[in-house]
């Protein structure tokens, strides 16, 4: 009970002004790192880790919370309004949101976009509160093998969810590819870097969504006159939103089901939890899984709101998950609890499991600005600018694009200090944009360079410690058990698709098109 | 309105501009100082370098702002200095792997310490074994025989092929004749979870690295390669107390270093303040709630020190790579 109590006074030191005032900073800060594409919230925590030296650590963490839950939401904003996902947790928000946008129902989009995002940021800010020690050993259970199964199972669901499934296996294995570029991790020698000593650091995460998303999308706005663009708008400019109508989601949500949100929000917090992964890994799961159980999934593709809450819910929850094995075993669940590992670093505390429970009055405030942040902030947040969002896409096309575009190229440079990482950035949005246009999907690409480098090195430690022998992965039951579930995604997705595809072209009549 | 903003903030803009091109004297130094750290930001590479850059600010009566430039086995970020100008304004810091992996592997061509001049050595973190504290051995010798009578059971994590722990674990392995499995990670936040989740025997990486475990009692440390006991952790004890020989003693370091060139001006106030930074209470006191082990090399005894590392671990290497190792 007394932990309760400490709770409570982390709520006290919350509300005082100053911490307050650095919450919303924060905040702020975490929606526009989130929102521009190439600037992260990770880089964001970054950039401000100077700043936390002189401050108390309570508030430094406050004003990380903030940065934190908003980063990984508002890349959903840009990802609804122009299709250029913000943040790589997005990308799955992107194909259902902008669909929604296209048919004039932005606000609505955004609405479920950060509802589900408030949904799943405070049901992984209370699994963190309430039941962190016992997911950290459940999560001590996937060890190794568990973890290459999982990231097979994300890359496998990824290329069956795929409207073309040869397609999405060649973009896949292309993404893969494109992960080897670089020194190999296990072994310092460099790969595939044709003499080139830039390319040893490999194709950094910036830089692909920035080249996947935003070059590709500025290349493929070129293609569009004017006059196109203005008749594409016009749906999205014809309604006159109004605040209510961010909020006016609720007949939808009962309809997604109450049940989806805490599945979506499970999934998050575990794959939050997992060292490793992340939340566009849990992005991309989550939507798989609201796929194969949508009682619609014919409407997968052109805008169905199930598509936007369950990856929104997901990657939201994943913030409270990753906090866990890093405040409990020093180990940072995704790559920006790696970066608030250095705050703690810096103050002279290292975490572990007997600091969490000495210590918890100094960690008290954070679950509470978590909490906070995802619970009313977020919701505050839309309240406030949500009107502001849509009004992006009204904007002058040449001067909002170029704007982002050279923000984002920017942000590459940012993220890495690299002027190679810049032009790589061109290179893959070029690649892309040709990949777009004879009907490859860009997800399983984007998958695949997050995801191969952490497959390989999985396989890798696995097959040293079976002996070679690759039986390991079905004697061990946490590699067993997501071996099973891929094979269960394998035989009920493409069934879906396939009933999908053709339900879509009888009752609508205009052709599928590839995500 | 929003037009006269806009021509507010340029005017602002101007102003500012003009402000900061008219500073510059001859003193050193005159502007920022850029510090680039060859590890990610929020490591443990980056923790220390931010502190005594912190530190030394006053003292040297400058500002430092922290790049990270991460990747290549710490190597990426000395490349960018070495093909920096020297006057005393980019420096940065180097590790085990940007003094002997990178120049070893070539992993960037033409890579090599040579291009840089070593100012000080500030801090060193000595390897150690560490195992689950559950685990049927508890001591190093008991650690051993369970090696001799399990051969190539034991299940020992390191950082990969040709990292400095590997070496030192191949060295023991021929020291005692023994084999373990050697499974590779990429760094000790996997290793601190393979040992917690069971998954090897033993990690080998320094103390500081598994500090958190080490205090929460799931972990012990069983040798450390070093001279003295830790004082973070005494109980842990040297391998010069367990009879190795002296040539065990291995572990990282942060080098502070910047390109070659630099003045003996810049280079004797950047010394001297790191010098006060480092050797200060404050800095050891830092030091201690990490498990870092503050140590303080410049000059010609640093360089010996780089060198004879270079011709010990190199040999080392040439054998692995006789093998087909590496």
């Amino acid at each position: 009970m007394g932990d309760i109590l400490t709770i409570f006074q982390g709520i006290f030191v919350v509300m005082q002004p100053v911490s307050l005032l650095y919450l919303f900073g924060g905040f702020f800060i975490g929606i526009v790192f989130g929102a521009l594409p190439g600037l992260t919230s990770a880089l964001a925590i970054a950039l401000l880790l100077p700043m936390t030296y002189s401050m108390p650590l309570q508030q430094a963490l406050i004003m990380c919370m903030g940065v934190y839950m908003a980063g990984i939401y508002s890349g959903s904003i840009t990802a609804v309004t122009i299709a250029i996902p913000g943040a790589p947790a997005s990308a799955m928000t992107c194909i259902e949101g902008h669909a929604m946008m296209l048919q004039g129902k932005g606000a609505q989009a955004i609405g479920h976009a950060t509802l589900a995002s408030a949904i799943g940021g405070s049901i992984g800010a209370l699994l963190l509160i309430f039941v962190s020690p016992l997911t950290v050993q459940l999560a001590l259970n996937i060890r190794t093998p568990g973890k290459f199964s999982l990231c097979l199972f994300a890359l496998a669901t990824m290329v069956f969810i795929s409207k073309d499934k040869r397609k999405g296996l060649i973009t896949l294995a292309f993404g893969l590819m494109c992960a080897t570029i670089g020194i190999d991790k296990l072994k310092a020698t460099s790969r595939f870097t044709f003499g080139f000593s830039q390319l040893v650091e490999g194709i950094d995460e910036t830089t692909l969504i920035v080249g996947a998303f935003a070059v590709s999308e500025f290349i493929s706005q070129v293609k569009i006159s004017n006059s196109d663009y203005k008749k594409l708008t016009e749906e999205a400019d014809k309604v006159k939103f109004r605040r209510k109508d961010f909020f006016d989601v609720w007949s939808d949500m009962k309809e997604i089901g109450i049940w989806l949100y805490i599945k979506s929000a499970l999934i998050g917090y575990f794959i939050g939890v997992l060292p490793g992964a992340g939340a566009s890994m849990a992005g991309f799961v989550a939507y798989a899984e609201a796929q194969r159980t949508a009682k619609h999934p014919e409407r997968f593709g052109h805008g169905d709101p199930c598509g936007i809450a369950g990856p929104e819910t997901a990657n939201n929850a994943v913030c409270g998950g990753a906090l866990v094995p890093m405040l409990s075993l020093g180990i940072p669940g995704d790559g920006t609890t790696a970066i608030l590992l250095g705050v703690f670093l810096v103050y002279g505390i290292v975490p572990g499991p007997d600091l969490l429970a000495k210590e918890l009055p100094t960690f008290a405030p954070m679950y509470v600005a978590l909490l906070l942040s995802a619970l009313v902030l977020l919701p505050l947040s839309l309240f406030l600018f949500g009107p502001y969002y849509l009004k992006i896409v009204k904007i002058n096309r040449l001067v909002l694009y170029s704007t982002i575009g050279a923000i984002a190229l920017l942000g590459v440079y940012a993220a890495t200090s690299s002027v190679v990482q810049m032009f790589l950035a061109i290179l893959v949005g070029i690649a892309m944009y040709f990949l777009k246009t004879q009907g490859y999907p860009n997800v399983p690409f984007i998958l695949g360079v997050i995801l191969g480098p952490l497959c390989e090195e999985y396989l890798r430690t696995t097959l040293t410690l079976g002996h070679g022998n690759p039986m390991i992965f079905f004697t061990e039951i946490d590699s067993l058990v997501f071996l099973v579930l891929t094979v269960v995604f394998a035989v009920f997705l493409p069934r879906l698709n396939r009933r999908s595809s053709v339900k879509v072209e009888k009752t609508t009549g205009y052709k599928d098109e590839d995500n | 309105m929003t037009k006269k903003l806009i021509s507010v903030l340029l005017l602002l803009c101007l102003v500012a501009g003009a402000l900061f091109a008219g500073g510059g004297s001859d003193v050193y130094p005159s502007k920022d100082i850029e510090f680039t750290v060859g590890a990610g930001a929020g490591g443990g590479s980056d923790a220390i370098c931010r502190k005594v850059c912190q530190l030394a600010e006053p003292i040297l009566g400058g500002t430092f702002y922290v790049t990270n430039r991460p990747g290549a086995s710490d190597c990426v970020g000395p490349n960018v200095l070495m093909s920096a100008k020297p006057d005393g304004y980019s420096i940065g810091n180097l590790t085990y792997g940007a003094v002997v992996t990178g120049e070893y592997q070539q992993i960037m061509k033409g890579y090599s310490t040579d291009k840089l001049d070593l100012l000080c050595m500030v801090t060193r973190e000595a390897d150690s074994f560490v195992i689950r504290s559950d685990a049927p051995f508890k001591t190093w010798d008991e650690f051993i025989q369970a090696a001799k009578d399990n051969p190539g059971q034991i299940r020992v994590g390191d950082q990969g092929i040709g990292s400095r722990v590997y070496l030192l674990v191949r060295k023991i392995e021929q020291y005692y004749g023994v084999e373990f499995n050697k499974i590779s990670y990429t760094s000790s936040a996997p290793q601190r979870e393979a040992i917690l989740n069971g998954e090897v025997d033993a990690v080998v990486s320094s103390l500081g690295d598994f500090a958190p475990i080490l205090q929460s009692g799931d972990a012990i440390g069983i040798i450390e390669f070093s001279e003295v006991r830790n004082a973070t952790y005494p109980d842990v004890p040297t391998c010069r107390e367990i009879g190795l020989p002296e040539d065990f003693i291995s572990g990282s370091f942060i080098i502070i270093a910047g390109p070659k060139g630099l003045s003996d001006d810049v280079k004797t106030k950047l010394v001297d303040a790191f010098k006060q930074a480092a050797t200060s209470e404050e800095f050891a006191e830092w030091a201690k709630t990490t498990g870092i082990t503050p140590s303080w090399l410049e000059g010609e005894e640093l360089l010996e020190y780089c060198n004879e590392l270079k011709v010990k671990d190199f040999e080392a290497l040439d054998v692995l790579k006789a093998e087909g190792l590496m």
